[in-house]
């Protein structure tokens, strides 16, 4: 049995009882594993992590944490680690305070506190940082004690909710290794909520890919690339090729288009963008089938109104289902 | 099935009934007694003839008119200082703009007895006059010009009379149709307000007006105490819950429509004071500020430090002498008090401290149950303003009428309770907003620590309220130590005798000794409350409390 199992569960706000936030969602994780959950606002990923934490009501459904049914366990006795986008520090405690704050609620020793509050501002970087108030701290420095606050009491489960959204990109970058980096070093279990896919596929190992209440794939990074479900998914995954035909739609990878003054196809550029040592270009088709969205990466310099000729690989393409996504049930 | 909320949510809960049963009995009831006794004991038909009546009638107009007169003179007067206090930049500004907001918080007593200290001093005989209750009028409300119109002025945006004056404007075409523009609906709601302090005046009516001037307040005090005829009382509290009820919206509304929607920035530089005529129109101002605030303060300590038997007329100044000795006299037992006036002022002192603890705990539950939200929350919210629209007069009242059961209304505890009442949106104001503060999310992280609900509101919650709550009690506590309409109704024994009761039976009784204590007694009355004030609002920085 896995260490973190959802069973069909579905919850409904109180607020509004119409609104499924989770539409009988099933997840397994297994122990030490990091899961990321990812979807557009309002998928429900939030809500699936407040509902492992007690925070939101479950409707019907299980969620069993290494074995024991959660249900009537109130959230300070779940054992949790929480993490939020915005760090959330307690405004009025230093440092040391705020990460030993877990441990006193445990009441252990206070000299086993200070003791893991040093080991864990050391093992983020912050040593020295102990008596500083909260508001002395940079961004990124706070989303570290925010960090050694959730794993300080050596939770059963850590739970990350957009960690890293309120940084800027380059502070995210760096951010996101050295937290992949401390949660193996910590090898804790780790259920981690985002919007970035790209921060999700840095940092799991495995995927839940949501929308409107529901699971809509899970996989290792490279299978949901590579073989994404639906179009939804794959739109999300940021799959810019995705050209309709019928009911069906055919996903072309960026990297099996190539510009050829033979090719089958013809195009408009509309944008260009160099990236990364290389163009992105984006075209607009304009033969038998007008409007298909075209990007792919070339070391040649094109314009735009400029008219290409490309093929693509076609053994690369994979069909995808009927475009028309399913109608939720509530 | 999860139901770790549920215990948070439950205590919450339980202790918002708490609040709510204290609101109804303590605020609700007293008003539903006043209007039943009006509406079903005397019935519409007398109600009608009672209002009828040339004296009620007069009275109406007389309470009306004399607010009314209020406003214009008190915006004659703060607007110009406002105007001044906005526009420059000069060393001991702020310190000028705290003593003009001092008498705002100073109780009504103390402020009678400092206009009648002054007209002594001058040597004027203004006292039972209608100027005299005017000049106490704009006295107090100068501050609510200060603090709305004054604090919204010196936050306008100065660059948009810059950019009227590049597009074409004239400084007075600029003037009126960008600063006056703005000003004109904070300054209408400060009316409002300043026509609300004024319309249920009571203490400064009492002392100040003489036996011949009558306001509703006064009249009720008059039909309720000294004629027993409860029925005329009651219809006249009606009239004024309406009113009062009727203005307090109305302002209100108007503080939230149009309080924050102009612009406002942080609080401009200001001009600095160069030059001849800006330094005479500033120190014109502060000639007024002095004047209208500053001497009938001075007057009454002047007054309070003289000794012998000079103080009998107004010409007979040249014999004074100064010293302690009408505050040594205060542990005197005069002959009209049935105790000493230190005794009084103990007394208030514990009343103060009853009436601010109670006022805590109610404002804490009601302040968590109406942050929460939901049907109570929101009924809460509704019923806790309740007490801003009735005047203290009329809730002294309505526990004359609504609580006969066991005779409690002569219980000394009422006084306390009442206190509380009138303390409590002090409180809220306070806390609701702190309550507000404090994210949700950091009750949750301290929740997947492990924390229980009552360990996230110890460790978590209160910290981060506590000073707001302090604050709103130290309020609560100041206007129970000043507090006089609600309390001339419910003091009945010895043991419930205040400070400021004593201060009016001090005043209302000739003699030189008596009016000695009175004056010394106002002073220290009115140094406590100015001194808690002080020390609050330091504490919280510029937040402007009900203000």
């Amino acid at each position: 049995m896995s260490f973190l199992t959802l069973e069909q569960v579905t919850v409904r706000y109180e607020s509004d009882p119409v609104v499924v936030a989770l539409d009988d969602v099933s997840i397994e994780v297994e122990a030490g594993e990091v899961v990321a959950v990812v979807g557009p606002s309002g998928c429900g990923k939030s809500t699936m992590l407040r509902a492992v934490a007690g925070l939101e009501p479950v409707g019907s459904g299980r969620i069993l944490l290494d074995g024991q049914d959660l249900a009537g366990v109130p959230t300070h006795h779940r054992d949790l680690g929480l993490m939020f986008q915005d760090h959330v520090l307690f405004p009025h405690l230093s440092v040391a305070d705020n990460i030993g704050f877990g441990l006193r609620m445990k009441n252990q020793a206070t000299s086993e506190q200070s003791a893991r509050v040093l080991e864990l501002l050391d093992l983020v970087g912050l040593s020295g940082f102990a008596d500083r108030t909260v508001d002395q701290l940079s961004g990124g420095e706070a989303q570290r004690v925010a960090l050694a606050r959730a794993v300080a009491p050596s939770p059963r489960l850590l739970m990350l909710d957009e960690p890293l959204g309120s940084l800027d990109r380059l502070l995210r970058e760096q951010l996101t290794g050295d937290l992949r980096r401390l949660i193996d070093q910590l090898g804790v279990t780790a259920l981690h909520v985002t919007h970035d896919q790209v921060e999700a596929f840095a940092l799991a190992d495995r995927v839940v890919v949501m929308c409107d209440g529901r699971v809509a794939q899970v996989g290792s990074p490279s299978e949901l690339w590579h073989q994404p479900a639906s179009v939804f998914v794959a739109e999300f995954l940021g799959h810019p090729n995705l050209w309709v035909r019928g009911d069906d739609t055919l996903l072309v990878p960026v990297d099996a288009v190539h510009l050829d003054h033979s090719g089958s196809r013809s195009a408009v550029v509309d944008l260009v963008e160099f990236r990364e040592g290389r163009f992105r270009v984006s075209a607009r088709s304009d033969d038998d089938h007008p409007g298909d969205t075209v990007v792919f990466e070339t070391d040649a310099a094109c314009v735009v109104g400029q008219n290409i000729r490309f093929g693509f690989d076609a053994q690369q393409t994979q069909t995808l289902g009927r475009t028309v996504r399913q109608p939720k049930m509530s | 099935m999860t139901s770790a909320p549920a215990a948070p949510r439950r205590s919450t809960t339980a202790g918002g009934l708490v609040s709510l049963v204290f609101i109804l009995v303590m605020v609700v009831w007293p008003l539903v007694a006043v209007f039943q006794r009006s509406l079903v004991n005397v019935g519409p038909d007398r109600v009608l003839s009672i209002l009828g009546r040339d004296s009620v009638r007069q009275v109406l107009l007389f309470t009306t008119g004399q607010a009314v007169a209020s406003v214009i003179l008190t915006l004659l007067v703060g607007l110009p200082i406002a105007h001044a206090l906005a526009r420059y930049n000069f060393r001991g500004r702020s310190a000028v703009r705290a003593l003009a907001v001092v008498p705002f918080v100073l109780p009504t007593v103390v402020v009678a007895t400092a206009f009648s200290a002054l007209f002594r001093r001058v040597g004027v005989d203004l006292d039972d006059t209608l100027t005299a209750i005017l000049a106490a009028h704009v006295f107090f409300n100068v501050a609510v010009v200060i603090r709305i119109v004054g604090g919204f002025w010196a936050r306008l945006d100065g660059r948009q009379v810059a950019a009227a004056r590049v597009l074409g404007a004239s400084p007075w075409r600029a003037f009126r149709e960008v600063t006056l523009r703005q000003l004109l609906p904070v300054t209408v709601g400060a009316s409002l307000l300043i026509f609300l302090f004024s319309f249920t005046s009571y203490g400064v009516i009492l002392i100040l007006g003489g036996a011949d001037t009558s306001t509703i307040e006064t009249e009720i005090r008059r039909y309720a105490i000294f004629r027993q005829e409860f029925d005329v009382a009651a219809v006249l509290a009606m009239v004024q819950i309406v009113v009062v009820s009727l203005l307090a919206w109305a302002s209100s509304v108007f503080q939230r429509r149009f309080g924050a929607a102009t612009s406002i920035r942080r609080p401009v530089a200001g001009v600095p004071l160069r030059g001849f005529r800006r330094r005479l129109h500033l120190g014109l101002v502060l000639a007024l500020v002095l004047l209208v605030v500053g001497s009938p303060l001075l007057a009454l300590v002047e007054q309070s430090l003289r000794v012998g038997t000079s103080g009998r007329g107004p010409t007979g100044v040249s014999q004074a002498s100064y010293g302690f000795g009408n505050y040594m006299a205060l542990t005197d037992r005069a002959p009209v008090l049935p105790v000493s006036p230190a005794e009084a002022l103990l007394t208030s002192v514990g009343f103060a401290l009853l009436a601010a603890l109670l006022a805590s705990v109610i404002g804490l539950l009601a302040g968590r149950a109406a942050v929460r939200g939901g049907r109570l929350g929101r009924l809460l919210e509704f019923v806790a303003l309740i007490p801003l629209g009735v005047s203290a007069v009329t809730l002294g009242f309505g526990y004359l009428l609504g609580f006969t059961v066991f005779d409690l209304r002569r219980s000394i505890w009422l006084i306390p309770v009442a206190h509380a009442v009138i303390g409590l949106p002090f409180v809220l104001a306070a806390v609701v907003p702190a309550l507000r503060s404090v994210d949700d999310r950091l009750r949750q992280v301290a929740a997947t620590l492990g924390a229980s609900p009552k360990a996230v509101r110890r460790i978590v919650e209160w910290p981060l309220i506590r000073q707001a709550l302090v604050s709103g009690a130290g309020f609560a506590a100041a206007v129970s130590i000043g507090e006089f309409g609600a309390t001339s109704f419910l003091a009945r024994s010895d043991t419930a005798f205040t400070a400021p009761l004593a201060v009016f039976r001090l005043l209302s009784r000739p003699g030189a000794v008596l009016r000695g204590q009175a004056l010394a007694l106002s002073v220290i009355i009115g140094l406590l409350v100015a001194v808690l004030a002080a020390v609050l609002e330091r504490r919280r920085g510029d937040s402007v409390t009900l203000l």
